[in-house]
């Protein structure tokens, strides 16, 4: 059950659930999951599922859980947190996703970019807008993550991208941080 | 480690710390220097001027806004990008006084926001 202080992790597995149940596969992606990933230092406001799998009926299972459909939106009576489901397919700039990271917890399941992919997504808005808060979230989900997140893949989607020098600063401020760490 | 701001290569602190947010953001405009530099319109606005009289930068109005990026065809360009985004990429203070300000499109519609 979705209450006022369920958390976005708890939302995102009640949400992901109950679609599942109606036959979807529902991949929570973008700033959430990086929320998902490093929840201490990022907290977003809405859940981004990318269907990868469509079954039917999801509105139903989605106003049993409390949500109701304000335009491309789903917003919830006793949650602060919208759904959206951002249009298809499943991809990190240009570049299709295929596999994800399934969670499993208390009988629920979530569906959740791996965190080289919430990586590669967060950093997305550096490479191709210049968002320095899409830095950030990346480095936040790599310190949360370090031993799950490939750094290489990462740094050769950047040179695919012609953007080295992203990934140059992003790999210095990670650096920097470790020297902070072993100077303490 | 504030390199940008105590530097005053460029000729004052402010005009290195323009410089440099324009080299990491690629394209802006003087309010959004002014909102994540911490500096009065007006400074920015002045040290703008300077810079494109100098033709180092190069400016263009996209409705009322008046967008400012690196010029591509100042005569060091590519040597002067270099060395800006080094001393911003060890800007740690400058990049999170970046991050303050969301540069990614969001979706319209969206409720409450």
């Amino acid at each position: 059950m979705i209450a006022a202080s369920s958390t976005l992790t708890e939302v995102a597995y009640e949400v992901c659930t109950a679609l599942g149940r109606a036959g979807f596969t529902a991949v929570l992606t973008g700033g959430s999951a990086a929320t998902f990933y490093a929840p201490e230092a990022y907290l977003s406001d809405d859940l981004d599922f990318v269907l990868a799998l469509r079954g039917t009926n999801g509105e139903s299972a989605l106003r049993q859980l409390g949500y109701e459909r304000r335009g491309d939106f789903y917003l919830h009576a006793s949650s602060r947190f919208l759904l959206e489901f951002p249009p298809g397919p499943l991809a990190v700039g240009d570049e299709l996703v295929r596999t994800w990271s399934t969670h499993r917890h208390r009988g629920k399941v979530l569906h959740v970019l791996t965190p080289t992919d919430s990586c590669r997504d967060r950093l997305a808005s550096f490479l191709f807008w210049n968002d320095f808060r899409g830095l950030e979230q990346a480095l936040h989900v790599y310190r949360a993550q370090r031993r799950k997140v490939d750094l290489g893949s990462i740094n050769a989607w950047c040179t695919r991208e012609r953007q080295p020098d992203k990934f140059e600063l992003f790999e210095h401020r990670l650096r920097a941080r470790s020297r902070g760490r072993k100077g303490r | 480690m504030d390199l940008v701001r105590a530097h005053r290569l460029f000729g004052g602190r402010v005009r290195t710390a323009v410089l440099a947010a324009i080299r990491l953001l690629g394209e802006t405009y003087p309010s959004e220097l002014a909102a994540v530099l911490g500096v009065r319109l007006f400074a920015v606005q002045r040290v703008l001027e300077s810079l494109e009289r100098e033709a180092i930068i190069t400016s263009r109005s996209i409705g009322r806004t008046r967008s400012v990026s690196l010029n591509p065809r100042y005569f060091a360009y590519r040597e002067l990008a270099q060395l800006l985004w080094k001393l911003g990429r060890e800007d740690t203070d400058l990049q999170m006084a970046l991050a303050s300000r969301r540069r990614r499109p969001r979706r319209t519609g969206k409720p409450g926001l």
